[in-house]
């Protein structure tokens, strides 16, 4: 059993032009080392508040972003990358590594190839207005990725199309819509429809939910785990909805400022969290229910830049437990036990 | 899907697409002004398709040259019943000149603006899409000949072109053509017109490069080509559209100027600007009655008035409906 | 039946939309009460009505839309005034000074060519103009030529002649003074938002600011002249969480800092639970339910309020979701407009509009479920 998606110590940083001759004068470190791996059928969460990167994070895996440096491994076996861990670890220059690197890392993928694997990974977006084009009708939204890979051709396209719409639950009389004409959750159904017309195996859901109403959201993350079950799919669920995530995901990871800063089990993350930022972030969540009061950790100051992150652990302007080394050294994710990742200093001395 | 005649398939792929035309007439419908404009240009089109029966050509001769009538005097006459808007100095008939001269605009203005359409998306798409190297050249291209005061550019390009360009000359196979005066005045008039489109393209394009929907597409594999085409041309070209229609009127007018000034068209074409500029030493001749001889000055100037404010119109009105922040209200 | 202790009261609201596409009935008849002191919040789904019905509290819908039935009640000073009676004059001078509203989005509520200072300083100069000439009139360093100045603006605030001579360059150096102390009052507010470093932040452009802090200075523009009332139309949805919390807690605080009631427009029911006193629930038009909040989420009785509460989602419970949709507004049903949707829809309920009533007390509904005796 091998996981599906690796990923080694990323790094994605946006330049910044500025001056007479558009120079780069600075970056935007939106992912600045990131490591990783999605076990195959699980639902992985990314939680994060705006700014940390966990959308640039979705994004780079699928190569939709050139990324920095660092490596992504889909579908490989575990052979292979122990191997290539190995030879890493020499301090490799050999030729050997540079072979395998070249066949199975995504980051080198260009060309055809790219075009090959982009038939099996997949992304939802979060808003549906603007990641449907308004100018094309449904059913050619839906049926462009057939297009596109070239799996279908002329009559089978309107059959695949029709497939797929039934299964997310719209009919015959809505492909000859535009988009709208529809209310936020059917666009966002048939912005699934359009993900997974291809049958993929990889789907990164970049909020799908934040922009439909309550009531919505609720069928819509039924399906959700319906079409997973259904399809055998391995989902990347990023959200900055707390609730929704530990709902939904079997693991999952919080980003700060372009690095997790803990990883954990659902159940493990939401009652025993451990870093501080977790468990601000946690408190800060409201309840729906008013007679609950609780002490909550208010944070003060705003989320850091991402251009210039704080020197050392990027959360101690804003930790109540910060001490000497957190100005200094930036805290590696250490396992805490049953898989339980961290990235604190005063937690793991 | 089964069971479905093609017919019905094919109403049912373009009911969408027709209910939005209908929104669209509706929206024509209520501003009076997109009337008028509409209702000018449906005139002009139907004088011109009537040309040949409304002015009849003489026989043997290009029906774009206008008759010489005897008797050959010097002086404009006046509309009579012979000559319904009266002749210029030379005795061209001026009813004729006017009728054929709406084909002539007409000719010029779609020939010009579509070349330049043509020019303009390509380099404009291209530029904005790329980025890069590609658009700096392209854009410092476009910047020389904007540098250019238009009209000025145009005339010295009329006059710089040769009356004889040799496509090929490969061996046995030798392709030449001859370019009239009219010619090279469309040929420097797309040359100085592409540029403007191009600008404008481009910048939409860079607007839409960034869009979701786009990078959607790219996600699912498709082709820069295939995203092109489908995706960010059918949403950047509308303010083209309006920029097209007002320029219609626009690139009417300038050749009328050239023609006045006797760049363009040869002596007795029937061509709005031409008619005037034969008219010319006759204008206000008279110290005692400016408007002895207003028929050969203000006949044709009212065609190409009319004409120009029927394409304005109509451009503001394509504005009005096509964009989509005022579309919706 | 007067409510002695109501701020404001809506009776009967019809707004309707002349759109293209048809008339949409946005508000049908919607009757909402808030006291004095007290946070009410209006809570609903996309297209219920909130925002509209907040923006018609101001009377400020824009067209298509027209106000075509109904009355705003709003009391200033002890009397009471029909808003939708009152002339364009009054209703600007309630505006900013009686009632303000804050936006979602803080940045586009803030208009980017202008700094904080400038923004804020609009809002003083409209409505506290004396006040503030009266600061000034208390400094002992004033020529006389500004003296008389400005013991002129004091006694006519709008002069025809002072507002000429502020225009004219070299002449307008008067302006000057209090520029000055409206500049100190911005500052100060930006300190009540807990704004820290004010001096600083009061000279930035909204793009430099970040989203916490442009909606804190979005919140100082509205208080700026202790208004009774504020309405906060879903503040916080396009903020991050955490940064979300210190806005509610800075909320909860500057309410009993200014005693302000709030009208606290939003979709999202913790937000209620953790700031509200009331809760009036809409859909598709119409208030459905009105209660204390602890009784609305302990006891919710109309089926919308409990298919919404019900659909929040919770750890090991299946997700449960409302069926259908909302219904389009330009064509509404007959009758009761969530009875396609509601699982205990009778057939009453598809002919005639329930009446709100009160079931318990404080707690009213409009469903035929709690009807009592024959409809």
């Amino acid at each position: 059993m091998n996981s599906l998606i690796e990923i080694r110590n990323l790094k994605t940083y946006y330049p910044i032009l500025g001056g007479v001759l558009k120079r780069k004068v600075a970056e935007v470190r939106a992912v600045d080392g990131v490591n990783l791996s999605i076990e195959r059928g699980e639902c992985f969460g990314l939680v994060g508040e705006s700014g940390c990167g966990k959308t640039t994070l979705g994004k780079t895996v699928l190569r939709l972003l050139k990324p920095t440096s660092g490596s992504i491994y889909f579908d490989v076996p575990n052979d292979v990358l122990e191997r290539i861990e190995a030879l890493e670890k020499k301090g490799g220059k050999s030729e050997e590594l540079r072979k395998l690197k070249k066949e199975y890392d995504l980051v080198g993928f260009r060309g055809h190839r790219l075009k090959k694997i982009r038939r099996r990974m997949q992304i939802v977006y979060q808003d549906p207005t603007t990641s449907l084009d308004p100018r094309m009708l449904v059913k050619d939204i839906v049926g462009e990725p057939l297009i596109a890979q070239k799996l279908a051709k002329g009559s089978d396209v309107g059959k695949k199309v029709l497939e797929i719409m039934d299964r997310v639950g719209l009919t015959e009389r809505h492909l000859y819509r535009y988009p709208h004409e529809f209310s936020g959750g059917q666009r966002q159904r048939i912005a699934v429809a359009r993900a997974l017309v291809i049958d993929p195996d990889f789907v990164v859901l970049d909020e799908p939910t934040s922009a439909v109403d309550v009531s919505v959201r609720a069928q819509l993350l039924n399906l959700f785990e319906d079409l997973q079950r259904e399809y055998n799919l391995t989902y990347l669920f990023i959200s900055h909805d707390l609730s929704v995530v530990e709902c939904i995901s079997d693991r999952v990871a919080v980003m700060y400022v372009g690095k997790i800063v803990e990883l954990a089990e659902t159940t493990q993350l939401y009652t025993k969290p451990m870093h501080p930022y977790t468990v601000a972030l946690l408190s800060s969540v409201p309840i729906p229910d008013p007679t609950v009061r609780r002490d909550n950790v208010v944070l003060s100051g705003d989320v850091p830049s991402p251009v210039n992150p704080p020197a050392g652990c990027r959360f101690h302007p804003r930790c109540s437990i910060a001490m000497d080394i957190c100005r200094q050294k930036e805290p590696a994710l250490v396992d805490m036990g049953n898989g339980h990742l961290v990235a604190c200093h005063a937690l793991t001395r | 899907m089964k069971g479905q005649s093609r017919w019905q398939e094919f109403k049912a792929s373009i009911a969408p697409s027709m209910k939005e035309f209908k929104f669209t007439l509706s929206k024509i419908k209520k501003s009076p002004l997109s009337v008028v404009g509409v209702a000018i240009i449906v005139f002009f089109v139907g004088l011109a398709v009537l040309a040949p029966v409304i002015a009849p050509p003489i026989p043997g001769y290009d029906p774009f040259m206008m008759p010489h009538t005897k008797p050959y005097g010097p002086y404009p006459q006046l509309p009579s019943p012979d000559h319904l808007f009266g002749t210029t100095p030379g005795q061209y008939d001026i009813f004729y000149g006017c009728v054929w001269g709406t084909l002539t605009a007409f000719r010029i203005g779609v020939l010009v603006v579509a070349c330049s359409l043509v020019i303009g998306i390509t380099i404009g798409g291209l530029s904005g899409y790329y980025g890069g190297i590609v658009d700096e050249l392209m854009m410092r291209f476009t910047d020389i000949i904007f540098a250019f005061p238009g009209l000025l550019l145009a005339i010295a390009l009329v006059l710089a072109l040769p009356s004889n360009i040799t496509i090929i000359n490969v061996g046995p196979i030798k392709l030449s053509m001859g370019l009239t005066s009219l010619d090279k005045v469309l040929i420097s008039f797309i040359l100085i017109g592409w540029p403007s489109y191009a600008r404008v393209l481009r910048g939409e394009v860079m607007r839409v490069k960034n869009e979701t929907y786009v990078e959607a597409a790219k996600a699912a594999g498709s082709s820069d080509l295939r995203i092109m085409l489908k995706h960010i041309f059918p949403n950047t070209v509308y303010p083209i559209i309006i920029m097209s229609s007002l320029d219609i009127g626009g690139i009417v007018l300038s050749a009328a100027a050239l023609g006045f000034l006797g760049i363009g068209s040869p002596a007795g074409y029937s061509d709005w600007g031409r008619l005037i500029s034969l008219s010319r030493d006759y204008i206000g001749s008279n110290p005692h009655d400016l408007l002895a001889y207003w028929n050969i000055f203000v006949i044709p100037g009212l065609f190409i008035f009319f004409f120009v404010l029927g394409w304005n119109l109509l451009g503001d009105a394509f504005r009005d409906i096509l964009d989509p922040t005022l579309r919706r209200r | 039946m007067e409510e002695p202790k109501s701020l404001l009261k809506i009776n009967d609201l019809i707004l309707k939309f002349y759109t293209y596409e048809g008339v949409v009935e946005a508000l049908d008849e919607v009757r909402l009460e808030l006291r004095d002191g007290e946070t009410l919040g209006l809570v609903g789904e996309t297209g219920c009505g909130k925002s509209v019905t907040g923006l018609s509290t101001l009377v400020l819908v824009p067209p298509p839309g027209r106000i075509e039935g109904g009355k705003i009640i709003f009391k200033k000073k002890d009397k009471r005034y029909d808003l939708l009676a009152q002339r364009e004059e009054f209703l600007r001078s309630l505006r900013g000074k009686d009632v303000s509203m804050i936006f979602q989005d803080p940045r586009s509520a803030l208009n980017p060519v202008y700094t904080v200072r400038d923004q804020i300083v609009e809002v003083l100069m409209r409505h506290k103009r004396v006040p503030l000439c009266k600061k000034v009139l208390l400094r002992n360093d004033l020529s006389r030529y500004e003296r008389y100045l400005y013991t002129r603006l004091l006694t006519n605030p709008r002069s025809f002649t002072l507002r000429i001579l502020s225009k004219i360059p070299l002449a307008n150096r008067f302006r000057r003074r209090i520029n000055k102390v409206a500049r100190d009052e911005a500052i100060n507010m930006l300190k009540a938002m807990r704004i820290p470093d004010p001096e600083r932040v009061v000279e930035m452009y909204p793009h430099e600011l970040s989203g916490g802090m442009a909606q804190r200075t979005v919140i100082a523009m509205a208080l700026a002249c202790s208004p009774t009332l504020l309405i906060a139309d879903e503040p916080t949805t396009n903020l991050d969480v955490t940064v979300q919390l210190q806005i509610l807690n800075l909320i909860r605080e500057l309410k009993k800092e200014f005693g302000s009631s709030i009208l606290y427009i939003t979709h999202d029911m913790g937000v209620v639970a953790e700031l509200c006193d009331r809760v009036a629930v809409m859909y598709a038009g119409s208030v459905v339910e009105t209660a204390d909040v602890v009784e609305v989420f302990k006891n919710p009785l109309h089926p919308y309020t409990r298919g919404l509460l019900g659909s929040i989602p919770r750890v090991g419970v299946p997700f449960k979701s409302i069926e259908g949709t909302v219904p389009s507004l330009i064509n509404p049903p007959k009758g009761c407009r969530f009875n396609d949707r509601c699982p205990y829809a009778m057939y009453i309920c598809s002919q005639v509009k329930p009446k709100m009533m009160e079931v318990k007390k404080e707690h009213f509904v409009e469903c035929f479920l709690y009807s009592k005796g024959p409809s």
